[in-house]
């Protein structure tokens, strides 16, 4: 442009490219910190050979993951860790469903709350909830001591330090994740649906097998998934309600590496329980394709 | 949607260019080119409305100029002042958008003020000119709403007045009727463009609403894949379209394939017609003719019509009765259907489906065009 | 009538709740107990408990320690997160997705894993039991809940009122202190609400990374029901309790817990 034309003053423009560095730097420097590194490192540790006691060599081997394979106890874990979420994640979806179902129909001016005390016990620390229950189902707890009072049994029955009492401390632990799922899928349902299906002569039970149920399936499938992740990966619960007696993966990782110092085996092993999720992922991928 | 003829005398080179694009480009990285070597000159106090479809160019021009995108190859001058390198927020130009962008955390009052408090104008000033820019906008009275409690009309409004109130040097609306309803659109068309004139402003309108464009603009350019279509007054544009994509962007029109003869001559389904094009080109080409301009008349002789009218015999095929006005498919070849509207007058219907008649228009309303430019 | 709900169906959920929410309700009442040993009924009521809680050092120290970590850990999850949450909704560029998605992963991944994996890495750089280790392992836990929060408060602010802002004359600074804080404010505070608890509850990884003399409380209380059963623990947990509700009221008062926790955005 010519020189004589007067120009307004121009301001200083940051490089848009350095100005989006900078403001991510931070936050990627504690990912690649806490995160990035930490999963690399456990990666790469699962193929270190080791003497025990913590001691690593610099030998990459396969010996961890053979070790646990060959194991009649690790093929064990898996069986009873998949068993557990198995039936802890139906458990979870038979006691969400009314929850969430009684919260779609529910007045607006009650939802609310309602949303709000069923997902709030997701905030209360683990250990807390987990607690409460130990002291719900011990053999000198609310239950027991209820039972006997009352003349019901003469002896407390055994609910904690087995796996009913993880099981039910992790079904009502998961309800909350389960409902928040269940609750976003029940968006597709519109009360139309139902009077059309009313209309057309399908008693209530019918309209819920044949309209409401099948509509409500993504979130349920979604819900599921959240819950057998969770579930397999569970540490807290099993290790306090199963009072060392339930022999999980995780509490066989946290076993080996904090108290074995076997960090190899408990790398490798938290990579089979990495596996485990893929897999559950790929089929909730695929029931959810089908369900679309 | 033809206007008074006093409003149309300004023809962009008549008057010395107050906003000036010139060579004004927009590349990505990815090779794509949003806006490609635009030159538009608009006179001061008048509307450059900038019309098209979605993805021509218009939105990123318009934010060009505003500053929110920067420009890179070419030049913007506004009354002679050099802006193409001066940020956002020191060039003086007022913004409405198209979601009013009103800032929700502050009253009406608050968001008019907010552009004088940035200027440092004095307090009492400040709720002076606010309220006379309410008033402007007929909202008087509405300084400590909440703009969620007011309807999309009044939030534009709103919108406007927070852009007009620091007596830019320009004003930009990014589609600013898009969001509201029919009716309010054709009242807000019209309290714009008086408010535009009352205050001799010069704007820049971006729409992709033909009727828009021709009833509210000075100049209207029609944008096409980053180009500039054509530049001219709405008459301009509507009655002499510069291609095919132009006649068919402002209005409905017949596009039927001819053969050109020679000088002003082409053949249409079997007949032979005048144009209002000289000298084409002989080959094939594409007539076309605005439904509206096509006179419908019972069958008789076309060689009974004069000679200043071109004339061809069809067939109703269908009877569309829309009010105002009554559409008719008129296949005049095989397969060859012509679009036509007729005003109803008196008794409404003139024709039933299956009626021979004759349709007639002038040799200035049918435009020819080549072939690749269809 | 469609959609209506019958009693048994609300005697139900009704259960269904009591289910839910009596491990939380049930320690309330059980702190009360005067009892050497946790018994049900209490043979004896009272404060006890209460006044021995205040009193265990271990407890309290840990609180302290809890309560610090959980200050700091928010202040850096904001300053870090907001600013990235900005840049992935407010700019295009190139594996801007796949940030996004690397941000938020911590959230898909089990924290007994990130644990181990968080251990195998401290244990080298001898952060183990140290304030920068437990800082960087509880940032893992509440970095990704930020980044979520901030980018839907991004989003549901259209560029077009920054945009607005600057036409009128605002320079970038003006336009953020005017127009974007006031604006994402309520994300701002439900990330900070979330980001406290996420931190003071966090157990599992806290397992892996604490040292013998820098414990947190929920370690502490880990440990503690793990090998004794009398009421002490109760009243930490109502107290814990107490806390968490106060959080849940200021994340449902600013942005609403649904939008805060769901996991549909």
């Amino acid at each position: 442009m010519s020189a004589t034309q007067p120009t307004v003053a121009t301001g200083k423009r940051v490089p848009t490219g350095l100005l989006i560095a900078a403001l991510l730097l931070p936050l990627a420097l504690i990912n690649l910190v806490s995160f990035i590194i930490p999963v690399v490192r456990l990666t790469s540790i699962s193929f270190i050979q080791s003497t025990g006691g913590g001691v690593l060599t610099d030998n990459w081997t396969l010996e961890n993951y053979i070790g646990f394979f060959t194991d009649p106890f690790s093929l064990e874990l898996i069986w009873n860790s998949v068993v557990m979420s198995l039936v802890v994640t139906v458990g979870t979806l038979i006691c969400s469903y009314p929850i969430a179902l009684f919260l779609h129909r529910v007045s607006p001016r009650w939802r609310n709350i309602l949303f709000v005390m069923t997902i709030s016990p997701l905030l209360v620390s683990a250990v807390v909830r987990t607690y409460g229950w130990m002291v719900l189902m011990g053999d000198r707890g609310v239950i027991n001591g209820l039972l006997m009072n009352a003349g019901i049994i003469d002896s407390p029955l055994r609910l904690v330090n087995n796996t009913l009492g993880v099981y039910i401390g992790l079904i009502e632990i998961l309800i909350p994740y389960m409902a928040l799922s269940l609750i976003a899928g029940f968006g597709r349902l519109e009360r139309s649906y139902e009077e059309a299906a009313a209309s057309l002569g399908a008693s209530s039970f019918t309209r819920f097998r044949r309209v409401i149920f099948p509509l409500t399936l993504p979130g349920v499938a979604l819900g599921c998934l959240l819950c057998f992740v969770l579930a397999i990966s569970s540490f807290v619960t099993p290790k306090l309600l199963g009072g060392g007696r339930v022999f999980l993966l995780a509490t066989e990782i946290y076993d080996q590496a904090v108290i074995q110092l076997e960090w190899p085996s408990a790398a490798a092993t938290s990579i089979v329980v990495l596996v485990i999720f893929g897999l559950a992922l790929a089929v909730y991928g695929r029931v959810s394709r089908r369900l679309d | 949607m033809q206007q008074p003829a006093e409003n149309r005398q300004t023809t962009p080179a008549a008057q010395p260019a107050f906003l000036s694009l010139r060579g004004v480009t927009k590349r990505y990285p990815n090779g794509f080119v949003a806006v490609d070597d635009l030159h538009i000159d608009v006179p001061k106090g008048s509307l450059l409305g900038l019309l098209g479809p979605s993805g021509c160019g218009k939105t990123t021009t318009l934010r060009m100029v505003a500053g929110l995108v920067p420009i890179e190859e070419g030049h913007l001058v506004v009354d002679g002042q050099e802006l193409s390198a001066a940020p956002p927020h020191r060039r003086d130009i007022g913004l409405v958008f198209q979601n009013y962008a009103l800032f929700p955390h502050m009253t009406v009052g608050e968001n008019v003020a907010f552009g004088l408090e940035m200027r440092g104008v004095p307090r009492s000033e400040i709720r002076a000119r606010v309220d006379e820019a309410l008033e402007m906008v007929r909202l008087p009275g509405y300084r400590d709403r909440k703009p969620r409690e007011m309807s999309g009309g009044q939030q534009q409004r709103v919108s406007l007045a927070r852009a007009l109130v620091i007596r830019p040097r320009l004003l930009l609306l990014d589609e600013p009727l898009s969001n509201l309803d029919a009716k309010l659109r054709d009242e807000m068309r019209v309290e714009i463009r008086e408010i535009q004139q009352r205050l001799g402003i010069t704007s820049v309108f971006v729409t992709h609403d033909q009727v828009e464009a021709l009833t509210m603009c000075d100049v209207v350019g029609v944008m096409n894949k980053g180009r500039l279509a054509q530049l001219g007054s709405p008459d301009d544009i509507y009655e002499r379209p510069a291609s095919m994509f132009v006649a068919e962007f402002v209005g409905r029109i017949n596009k039927l394939p001819c053969e050109i003869v020679a000088g002003d001559r082409v053949r249409l389904a079997g007949t032979v017609c005048r144009s209002a094009a000289h000298d084409l080109p002989e080959g094939r080409g594409i007539a076309a003719i605005r439904p509206h301009r096509i006179h419908l008349t019972a069958a008789r002789d076309p060689n009974l019509v004069g000679n200043s009218t071109n004339a061809v015999k069809g067939i109703v095929r269908t009877v569309t009765y829309i009010g105002d006005i009554v559409q008719y498919d008129v296949e005049i070849a095989e397969g060859v259907l012509l679009k036509i509207e007729q005003h109803t007058q008196g008794s409404g219907l003139h024709h039933n489906t299956g009626d021979e008649v004759l349709c007639e228009w002038a040799p200035r309303d049918m435009l020819i065009f080549g072939r690749d430019d269809a | 009538m469609i959609g209506h709900m019958s009693i048994p169906f609300r005697l139900l959920v009704l259960a269904l709740y009591i289910f839910l929410l009596a491990p939380l309700l049930i320690v309330v009442p059980l702190s009360f107990s005067n009892d050497q040993f946790l018994t049900f009924p209490p043979e004896s009521w009272g404060v006890r408990w209460y006044v021995a809680m205040f009193q265990h050092r271990d407890f309290v120290k840990a609180l302290g320690i809890s309560v610090t970590l959980a200050t700091v850990v928010t202040l850096i999850s904001l300053a870090a997160g907001i600013p990235a949450a900005y840049a992935l909704k407010r700019f295009e560029f190139r594996g801007r997705e796949a940030l996004a998605a690397l941000f938020t992963a911590p959230l898909l991944l089990p924290s007994i894993v990130l644990g181990l994996a968080v251990l195998l890495v401290f244990v080298r750089w001898r952060l183990l039991g140290t304030w920068t280790g437990l800082t960087l392992a509880h940032l893992l836990v509440t970095t990704p809940y930020v980044i979520r929060i901030m980018m839907t408060s991004f989003s549901t602010l259209p560029p077009s009122v920054e945009e607005a802002a600057t036409m009128l004359g605002a320079s970038p600074l003006t336009v953020f202190r005017r127009i974007t804080l006031p604006l994402m404010m309520p994300g701002l505070v439900a990330s900070a609400a979330l980001s406290f608890l996420m931190s003071f509850d966090e157990v599992v990884i806290s397992l892996f990374v604490t040292g013998p003399r820098l414990r947190t409380l929920p370690v502490e209380i880990f440990d503690y029901v793990e090998s004794r059963t009398d009421p002490m623990a109760a009243a930490v947990s109502v107290a814990i309790i107490a806390v968490t509700l106060a959080f849940i009221i200021v994340i449902e008062r600013t942005l609403g817990l649904s939008r805060t926790v769901g996991k549909s955005e």
